[in-house]
């Protein structure tokens, strides 16, 4: 594959994460009297390094939470993507664009618009799970606290202070309560008001109203007012302290809380056939929220869809605006009365492009920084060299061969030789006993394929 | 990823590297742009099998590296593969890139480099 991506060497551990393996003392101070660069990297004492390990240990939990979302949004979307291109053949099967024309490339206005467009934003959060709660109540929606803890007001009062939470919260709001209400997805498609004072719940749907009525540029023009706003409103709020007062649990450890949420929204309200009537958000999409309640520490990159219309639903709905917008509507690149099937076409690549699409780059991106954090933690307790890291494969790599070499030691390996520092002698010795030798081979019996524990086998005897 | 608010705050297109099938409903769903003349710059490309590579990449980087104004790239599975590297290479926080399953080519967990990432964090 990849020139960038190195294929991992198959001397790696055989165990998926570090913290389960458990791997006898002697074996942990082998290591540390093998390997000192190791216990230089360790953490300052012991409680430090639980600390780390019990966040590390955290965070390995939502990143496979995450990861599990990444996999059935895969799923998702294959199946919207599919159903649409089925509906897509069927169209082109009859076809009255007449002969040997299909719906496709040569079809295509030239002068499109978009009519969806993805809304970026960034905020910097800690707790993200109370965020969702707080967002509820910031709409103006009190007592819907989903899931919400003590937290939770805390967060709201963030969530005034600095838009950027307010926004990510928001967010969460939709992805969490697929099923509910207008006035949440209202929510979510006017950030801006989150940074305004709390009667937003007013001023939200006033909004929505305003951008309805507004034709397709007036509408985007509106948009992107808001999204602006929004933006400063982040910008201004530098204040990640305040957000690390909520995320108490984990106060040990340091936090990292970028959250970029995307809104796609779509800019032609007035082809709404209903603002819910568009995709439900479907219940899976509840990334970040997961996230969340596990990781308050993590930055995640969250999208969210939030077109306030529906154009292309297939539904004859119309309503008195539509006149301007059709036009606008791609359907009608291919004439006033189309298949149906093309309309479902339609609406499939709508649902993926409005729901879909947006969760899984998100959740990509959760992913992506749960990484990161991993890789940091696991430097921080000096594990790191047991996998590949892909920031040090070039540097690196070559130095750290001992440290592949053996076979799992989990955050314990640094701790432990620390410990037995004064007297290592005397842990060396007990170390070679017959008895932990046997347990070193059995562990390393896993991985004896490989050339390199044999070497280190070698090494010690 | 504390990405400054500039890299991102104009981003807001959508854009797709595909198939027809995949283009035309991606179209159809409402993200397709053309920018005001004169430049007239589209953020879809429609490739088949005669479409050079050299094209696509030009493409692609068109989209991730000269444009500022997309936020999501979306660029089939089968055709990300004939610019693996490039795609690979690509690791900067905006645009997101995804890799969406085509009519002819599903979704293949192989080839799918957020997995790749996975499997390399759990040292597989």
């Amino acid at each position: 594959m990849a020139s960038s991506l190195p294929s991992p060497p198959s001397s790696q551990s055989p165990s998926l994460e570090p913290k389960e393996d458990s791997i006898p003392v002697s074996e942990k101070e082998e290591d540390g009297t093998l390997d000192p660069p190791l216990q230089e990297t360790g953490v300052k004492n012991d409680t430090g390094t639980e600390q780390l390990s019990d966040r590390l240990d955290t965070l390995l939990e939502s990143y496979l939470d995450m990861l599990d979302t990444y996999t059935r949004l895969r799923e998702q979307l294959s199946q919207d993507f599919s159903a649409g291109f089925f509906a897509l053949a069927q169209a082109n099967r009859n076809s009255i664009l007449g002969p040997g024309r299909r719906y496709g490339e040569e079809g295509y206005d030239k002068r499109m618009k978009a009519l969806k467009r993805v809304h970026i934003v960034q905020s910097q959060s800690k707790s993200k799970g109370g965020g969702t709660s707080s967002e509820t109540s910031t709409a103006g929606e009190d007592g819907r606290c989903t899931g919400s803890d003590a937290n939770s007001k805390e967060v709201a009062q963030v969530g005034y202070e600095s838009a950027g939470n307010g926004g990510s919260a928001e967010r969460n709001v939709y992805q969490g309560s697929g099923a509910e209400g207008d006035t949440r997805l209202q929510g979510v498609y006017t950030p801006p008001t989150a940074s305004v004072p709390p009667t937003a719940g007013q001023g939200l749907s006033q909004e929505q109203e305003g951008a309805d009525a507004d034709a397709g540029e007036g509408a985007d023009a509106d948009a992107e007012r808001r999204s602006r706003l929004w933006h400063n409103g982040q910008s201004s709020s530098p204040s990640s302290s305040k957000h690390a007062a909520c995320g108490i649990e984990h106060s040990g450890a340091p936090s990292v809380a970028n959250t970029l949420s995307y809104n796609s929204y779509s800019t032609t309200s007035t082809l709404t056939s209903g603002r819910e009537k568009k995709d439900a958000p479907s219940p899976e999409s509840t990334p970040s929220s997961d996230e969340k309640t596990t990781v308050p520490t993590t930055s995640a990159q969250n999208i969210s869809t939030s077109s306030t219309s529906s154009e292309s639903k297939p539904s004859p709905n119309t309503n008195t605006n539509t006149k301007q917008k059709e036009s606008k509507d791609p359907v009608r690149w291919y004439g006033i009365l189309v298949a149906p099937a093309l309309r479902q076409c339609q609406s499939h690549f709508h649902t993926s492009v409005s729901s879909t699409i947006p969760d899984l780059v998100s959740t990509m991106s959760a992913l992506d920084s749960l990484e990161r954090e991993i890789w940091r933690l696991r430097r921080e307790l000096g594990v790191h060299g047991m996998y590949e890291d892909p920031e040090d494969v070039n540097n690196n790599h070559g130095d750290e061969d001992i440290t592949t070499v053996m076979g799992a030691p989990d955050e314990e390996d640094v701790r432990q030789p620390r410990k037995g520092h004064g007297t290592s002698t005397s842990t060396s010795n007990t170390k070679r006993s017959p008895k932990t030798s046997t347990r070193r081979q059995s562990l390393l019996s896993p991985s004896a394929a490989a050339p390199e524990p044999r070497s280190r086998v070698l090494k010690l005897d | 990823m504390a990405a400054q608010v500039s890299a991102y705050k104009d981003r807001q297109f959508l854009a797709v590297i595909g198939d027809e099938d995949s283009v035309t409903g991606l179209l159809l769903a409402g993200i397709g742009h053309v920018t005001d003349p004169p430049d007239s710059q589209k953020n879809f490309l429609v490739c088949d099998s005669k479409t050079e590579k050299a094209q696509i990449e030009k493409t692609f980087n068109s989209f991730t590296k000269e444009r500022k104004d997309i936020g999501i790239v979306l660029i089939n599975q089968h055709i990300a593969e004939q610019i693996r590297d490039t795609v690979d290479k690509f690791r900067d926080a905006f645009p997101a890139v995804l890799e969406i399953p085509s009519k002819d080519h599903p979704y293949d967990p192989e080839k799918d480099s957020v997995l790749r990432r996975v499997r390399r964090l759990f040292g597989e």
